[in-house]
């Protein structure tokens, strides 16, 4: 009955992690082909054209904020120098504990103003809008209502207070590119089918240079666990979203920086307003609310490091992000549950909802389950230690070929990194990650599922930022 | 030795392995291969890199005063001068010496040429000055041919980056180029041709106006307005009411509209007015906001009479069309579609517009602002619920009239 068990066992996990390793292969080549497309079709010179442009279309920058009196100023004195001919910037003060609010008030010369706000998509309550007596300011709006306890309550006020036909979800805490806006419409603007959002590479803040809220020199974070992030984010967007867009099959875009369709973000009901995981329940009711409508649309990726977040520094911290993370995606195939294999979502529900319940959500559960399986099996000495090391060396030697990979595709996008040393220090994280990062992960990944399972409250906000070093 | 027999025996070691670890060690040697290889390209990738930044930041500023000279002093009298400067600029004698003894200093001549290209459109785009002297440059580094050999074996990418670099630089010769590629399978690079073609060709360029299938997106509609805004400060533009009447084509009559609008073509007017009574709710719309923007006051009549029939766009476009006009006939008028409205949206777009109506908008919009006003205090003094629609139209007021609030 064991042996029966441990064959069974043995089998199914080489065969998943030889599925995880095909589709990896796959999603290489679409991105690399996504890529190069993106390069030969692209040039700086589309900014200008843009910039030049009557028609041009307005964005709104809409960025939440709560507990963030670190980072605020810098990061709103950024937001506001973005190049782009028409755009607004709104702050939505989520109900802030510390001195956020006092902080913008002060700073941008706010006054309370009568603001026609119109809740086109439920919100906890609004309180008032604040607007610059600087002429400087005037793109400026600051949103204040109650917490709502997540990122994404805040950012449906935002939205509600928006004038323009684009919106860009972002973080305060994050610092963008200059020409961000001017990248990310152009996809907008360049499909004959109605783009419903854009997403973009982020990467860590932590180890750059920044000067007057502008990224002046990028280099991997000198820290482990945000280092082993940067590697994890380049491969997530560079590889894996890349390659989903070129598939037109993006699960989600980040909440740290997307831009959307405004009409149809309302349309389709907005963020839920008690996500954990407002990226993907985004696109995924975009993507319903379109399929449902028999509408022809596209989520489209571009490989243009556009943005750069604090990331967490330490495990603790790192146990708090992963943890919500991973709550968050449970609570998204919950609510989704009926997207999940479902023939009328076309590739959503077939491929790229399929693929991200058994390769991310259910990878963990799988490995959790491996390790103590290889435990026991230590226990009654019953492991052939030749062939277990040759399987380890088997998804090793991938995950350094993943990483080779990855850091050329970020070469030929830009060369981001000054120095060899840099470039050698994030490849020895590939060579580091499978054996100090990934258990950690799957850690917190558990944890998060088994919070979720209990019913834990989750809380936006909980990253302790340092704030941004000039 | 003893390593090489180590090495032959494991071939069947590896044999007698079951399927799976033979795959798994299979995929382990692609792996590592790979990675091997990718490191190495990674190191010359950087190496490139590394070259052109150096070219970037050390040649190019002197190409780019290099070209200055010639372009706005009359530096250097003939190509060939211009050719033997050009070379020594970049340091090709040099360069070709040094590679004798194996030291390719630069990436390729290609690189090179690609950075005068861009430097010369920087030039053109920027310069406040005109010169007669690009073409001196075009023959002396043979420009055209080096553009031409881009079409031959090259990818899509490369031929549209060709063919813009031939309409920034406008190099009217190379017309016939472009119109090969007008009808490209490829999309990126068929409008691009198009729009090269109706920047440099003098032999019907708006032909394609006629041709177009399909809807044109909105990068080409960005595109081609930067060129007709260029075109309308030299060679002048044509009448746009031809197509906007004939063409059957809904997204290039919206854009011919736009068009027909921001230049200001009044010659168009009677045919734009034939098309507010198109079936499409949107092309309607841009025609109601073209004939506003236009001042066509002699309409206004008609357009505030459908109001009360259109859909909700068309509705939107009437109401900016009114503000445009701004004859001061059509207060009351935005008086019943204020009080009509049951959308928000709507009565923020009409208030606005009212605020704006000259003096007696202004007067309008503080009557209707006292008459709510009054309305709110007695529901107050009544100790009664404030019903949330006036609310929001005492805020819709205020909102209105707030100079603070920049986008409204």
């Amino acid at each position: 009955m064991l042996e029966n068990i441990t064959d069974f066992y043995e089998t199914f996990v080489f065969y998943y992690a030889s599925a995880m390793i095909f589709s990896y292969l796959v999603l290489a080549t679409f991105s690399s082909i996504n890529l190069m497309r993106y390069k030969s079709y692209n040039s700086d010179q589309d900014d200008e054209v843009l910039m030049k442009s009557p028609l041009t279309p307005g964005i709104s920058v809409v960025a939440p904020a709560y507990n963030e009196e670190k980072t605020i100023i810098v990061n709103v004195s950024s937001l506001m120098t973005l190049e782009y001919p028409l755009f607004e910037v709104i702050i939505v003060n989520d109900g802030s504990k510390d001195k956020t609010l006092e902080k913008l008030i002060s700073e941008f010369d706010l006054v309370e103003v009568d603001f026609l706000y119109i809740e086109k998509i439920k919100t906890k309550p609004f309180k008032r809008v604040f607007k610059s007596t600087n002429p400087k300011y005037s793109i400026l709006t600051v949103v204040d209502k109650e917490n709502g306890g997540t990122k994404a309550d805040a950012s449906n006020a935002g939205i509600n207070a928006s004038v323009f036909p684009y919106y860009l979800s972002t973080d305060v805490d994050c610092v963008l590119n200059r020409q961000t806006l001017l990248k990310m419409i152009k996809p907008f603007l360049n499909s004959k089918k109605r783009v419903v959002g854009v997403g973009s590479t982020l990467r860590m803040l932590n180890g750059c240079e920044v000067k007057d809220g502008v990224v002046t020199r990028v280099s991997p974070p000198k820290r482990l666990i945000p280092c082993f992030q940067e590697l994890e984010y380049i491969r997530a967007y560079l590889l894996g979203k890349m390659g989903w867009s070129f598939i037109n099959s993006v699960p989600n875009i980040s909440g740290g920086l997307g831009l959307f369709d405004k009409e149809i973000a309302i349309k389709a009901g907005g963020y839920s307003g008690d996500s954990h995981a407002e990226d993907m329940d985004m696109a995924t009711k975009l993507a319903r609310y379109m399929m449902n409508n028999n509408m022809d649309y596209k989520l489209v990726y571009i490989p243009v490091s556009c943005c750069w977040t604090e990331g967490p520094d330490n495990i603790q911290v790192l146990n708090r992000q992963r943890t919500r993370w991973a709550s968050g995606l449970a609570q998204i195939f919950r609510v989704y549950r009926n997207v999940l294999f479902n023939r009328k979502y076309k590739r959503l529900g077939l491929i790229a909802f399929p693929y991200t319940f058994i390769f991310e959500f259910l990878a963990p559960i799988i490995e959790g389950v491996g390790i103590l399986f290889f435990i026991y099996l230590i226990l009654i000495n019953k492991v052939n230690w030749d062939m277990a090391f040759i399987i380890l060396l088997y998804s090793y030697t991938f995950a350094i070929f993943i990483t080779t990979l990855v850091v050329i595709q970020d070469h030929i996008v830009f060369k981001h990194y000054k120095k060899v040393s840099e470039v050698v220090r994030l490849i020895l994280m590939g060579f580091l990650e499978p054996i100090l990062y990934h258990p950690l992960i799957v850690f917190f990944a558990l944890k998060g599922y088994f919070n979720f399972y209990i019913g834990k409250e989750l809380k936006w906000g909980t990253m302790t930022r340092k704030g941004v070093s000039s | 030795m003893e390593f090489i027999n180590w090495l032959y025996s494991l071939q069947f070691k590896i044999r007698a392995y079951p399927l799976v670890i033979q795959i798994s060690i299979a995929f382990i040697f692609m792996s590592l291969f790979m990675s091997i290889f990718f490191m190495v390209y990674l190191t010359l990738l950087r190496r490139v890199y590394a070259i052109r930044e150096k070219l970037q930041n050390k040649v190019a500023p002197k190409i780019h005063e290099l070209f200055e000279k010639i372009l706005f002093e009359d530096y250097l009298d003939t190509e060939d001068e211009i050719r033997k400067e050009f070379e020594k600029t970049v340091n090709k004698n040099n360069r070709r010496r040094r590679k004798g003894f194996g030291k390719k200093k630069q990436v390729s001549n290609s690189y090179e040429m690609d950075l005068a290209i861009d430097t010369l459109i920087r030039i053109r785009n920027n310069s406040h000055e005109e010169s007669t002297r690009y073409p001196m440059i075009f023959n002396a580094l043979q420009i055209e041919k080096y553009l031409g050999s881009k079409f031959s074996f090259t990818s899509s990418g490369t031929k549209k980056k060709a063919i813009s670099y031939f309409s920034e630089l406008g190099m009217a010769n190379s017309d016939s180029t472009i119109l090969t590629y007008t009808y490209s399978n490829n999309e990126e690079v068929q409008t691009e041709a198009r729009l090269s073609y109706l920047n440099l060709s003098k032999n019907d360029p708006y032909r394609f106006f006629d041709e177009l299938k399909g809807d044109m997106t909105k990068w080409s509609q960005v595109k081609l307005m930067n060129l007709l805004i260029e075109q309308s400060n030299t060679v002048g533009l044509p009448n746009f009411g031809k197509w906007i009447g004939y063409s059957t084509n809904d997204s290039l009559v919206i854009f011919l509209l736009k068009a027909a609008a921001y230049f200001n073509q009044k010659k168009a007017i009677e045919i734009i007015r034939s098309k507010v009574k198109d079936v499409n709710h949107e092309l309607r719309a841009e025609a109601i906001l073209a004939l506003g923007k236009l001042g066509d006051v002699e309409y206004e009549e008609v357009l505030t009479r459908i109001y009360f029939n259109e859909p909700d766009i068309c509705q939107e476009a009437i109401i900016r069309c009114v503000g445009f006009l701004a004859t001061g006939k059509s207060l009351e008028f935005l008086k019943l579609a204020f009080q009509d409205s049951k959308d928000l949206d709507a009565q923020k777009n009409i208030a606005l517009v009212m605020y704006d109506y000259g003096p007696e908008g202004k007067a309008m919009f503080a009557e209707l602002k006292s008459e709510m006003e009054k309305q709110l205090e007695e529901a107050k003094n009544d100790d009664e619920l404030v019903d949330v629609e006036l609310f929001y139209r005492d805020l819709l007021f205020k909102h209105a009239e707030n100079d603070l609030i920049l986008y409204k």
